[in-house]
């Protein structure tokens, strides 16, 4: 079996309430490892941590106790800025740019380190989340729910990370819409060799995923 | 032109003021306001603080003392971060030294630009014309601050999709909180600005009006009141900045992640 991309040994977590005081445990002592090129969902229930999980993973959050290790590496080693364009997070409620699709693919690059040939990028990713060419000029603020989902997807895919995090992302979306992000999702994966980890509280979604499921509770995280 | 003497107001003239005192009070009275307490305590306050500040700038103004000025102003810029901390209404110690800093250096640059280089007062600390100047500059210096800083803090909040969208993109702190920062330092100006748009034609400033009723030439007091606009404009934006600038180190770690358990306390 390959080497883990993401570790977690023994990791704990509580939210912190002020500058000495924390939180009741969201995570305990949570040993896992993420099989590069594979897609592995979380699931749980609504306010079981899943989120938490995911901002541990890219660095939003530092865990209370324990050790994540991106690549072999500490991710307290890992500069934060580098780590998120390895390690995405597509958050639950999309989040797109006032202005066009283009403008909301192309704003990972505003910083200028674009290595060329970014419309040919843009085309591909939309196609890979099942949307067209035909979207880059529409305004973002005219999509539907579903819309916004993939072209925010479809931006995290810009810079090419190697491991996609992905919280709740049928939310806001219909049976048909879900069917239809998971087979994108699967789709990704296959031709990209895309490490996945998706958290949701939908049992369907997650097994349409077909990937290793693991379950969040009492802020332990089992196989299943 | 001459400045005439102007005419004193003696204590028994004061007390006539009384009369539109009656004014409120009735009307408050009459329509229930219940305000009347509140409002009595108000002019006695009134009374008690000016007065005494009257004695006290009369005083130091006598004594003409660099030091005594100095004191002065440190208890100012003490008084103005004490009620801009208090007006942000949050319970965090360190406030207090990013409304210090803001002042101390938003205020003092301007108040160095204008008593030093565009008035070139003599001697440097003149409290005639340090003191008003200092005091209406720290007092803008607050409200820049204060207004800045709980607008940055609530957009913050408001953004924070946007904020935590920019951060997983693999921007710095400074780059995902720049829409919050641009809000909140245009909102602490708009005041500032609105108030240039209408000097002189809605409303004639409180120190100009002062200085043409002590008899001032209206030129010479229209060109003190060009300097002030000017000055508190510098002041509010200097320190509404510098007080952004802080609170972002703040509310942001090194790691550039978002402290919840600061920015919501």
């Amino acid at each position: 079996m390959s080497r883990p991309i993401l570790t977690l040994q023994g990791v704990s977590f509580r939210y912190r309430v002020s500058r000495h005081e924390y939180g009741p445990p969201v995570l305990k002592r949570v040993d896992l490892e993420i099989t590069p090129g594979a897609i592995q969902v979380l699931i749980g229930s609504s306010g079981a941590g899943k989120s938490t999980f995911l901002r541990l993973l890219n660095r939003l959050e530092e865990p209370t106790e324990g050790v994540i290790r991106f690549d072999g590496v500490d991710l307290v080693e890992c500069d934060p800025l580098r780590l998120r364009r390895d390690v995405a997070l597509v958050a639950q409620e999309p989040f797109l740019v006032e202005g066009t699709v283009r403008e909301n693919l192309m704003l990972p690059f505003e910083d200028g380190d674009a290595a060329g040939g970014l419309g040919d990028k843009m085309e591909r990713v939309l196609h890979s989340v099942g949307l067209t060419a035909g979207m880059l000029t529409r305004p973002a603020g005219n999509l539907s729910v579903g819309e916004k989902q993939r072209v925010s997807l479809a931006r995290a895919l810009m810079t090419a990370p190697k491991v996609m995090l992905f919280d709740e992302p049928t939310s806001a979306l219909d049976p048909d819409n879900r069917g239809l992000l998971a087979r994108t999702v699967r789709r990704i994966n296959a031709s990209e060799a895309m490490t996945f980890v998706v958290v949701t509280h939908l049992e369907d979604f997650a097994r349409e995923l077909d990937g290793r499921l693991f379950r969040l509770r009492d802020g332990e995280i089992a196989a299943l | 032109m001459m400045a005439e003497p102007i005419a004193p107001i003696g204590a028994g003239q004061l007390s006539l003021t009384v009369l539109l005192m009656l004014l409120v009070v009735g009307l408050s009275y009459y329509e229930k306001l219940a305000l009347e307490r509140e409002y009595l305590l108000g002019v006695g306050r009134t009374f008690v603080q000016l007065l005494l500040v009257g004695y006290i700038l009369e005083y130091i103004l006598s004594l003409n003392r660099w030091y005594l000025v100095l004191l002065i102003l440190a208890v100012m810029v003490a008084a103005a971060c004490q009620a801009g901390v208090g007006r942000l209404r949050r319970r965090d110690l360190r406030l207090y030294p990013m409304m210090a800093v803001s002042l101390l250096v938003g205020g003092g640059v301007t108040i160095l630009v204008v008593t030093e280089v565009v008035l070139r007062i003599e001697p440097w600390y003149h409290p005639r014309y340090l003191i008003p100047l200092a005091g209406m500059i720290i007092g803008n210096a607050m409200n820049g601050a204060t207004l800045g800083g709980e607008r940055y803090r609530s957009e913050l909040l408001l953004r924070s999709a946007e904020v935590e969208t920019l951060l997983c993109l693999g921007f710095g702190a400074k780059r995902a909180s720049a829409n919050a920062r641009r809000e909140a330092i245009s909102a602490a100006l708009i005041p500032t600005l609105n108030s240039m748009m209408v000097v002189g034609v809605v409303s004639l400033p409180g120190m100009m009006t002062g200085q043409i009723l002590a008899g001032t030439s209206p030129l010479i007091a229209v060109r003190y009141q060009i300097v002030v606009m000017i000055m508190i404009s510098a002041a509010v934006s200097l320190s509404a900045y510098l007080m952004v600038v802080m609170l972002s180190r703040h509310y942001f770690t090194r790691h550039h992640q978002i402290r919840y358990y600061v920015l919501k306390k």
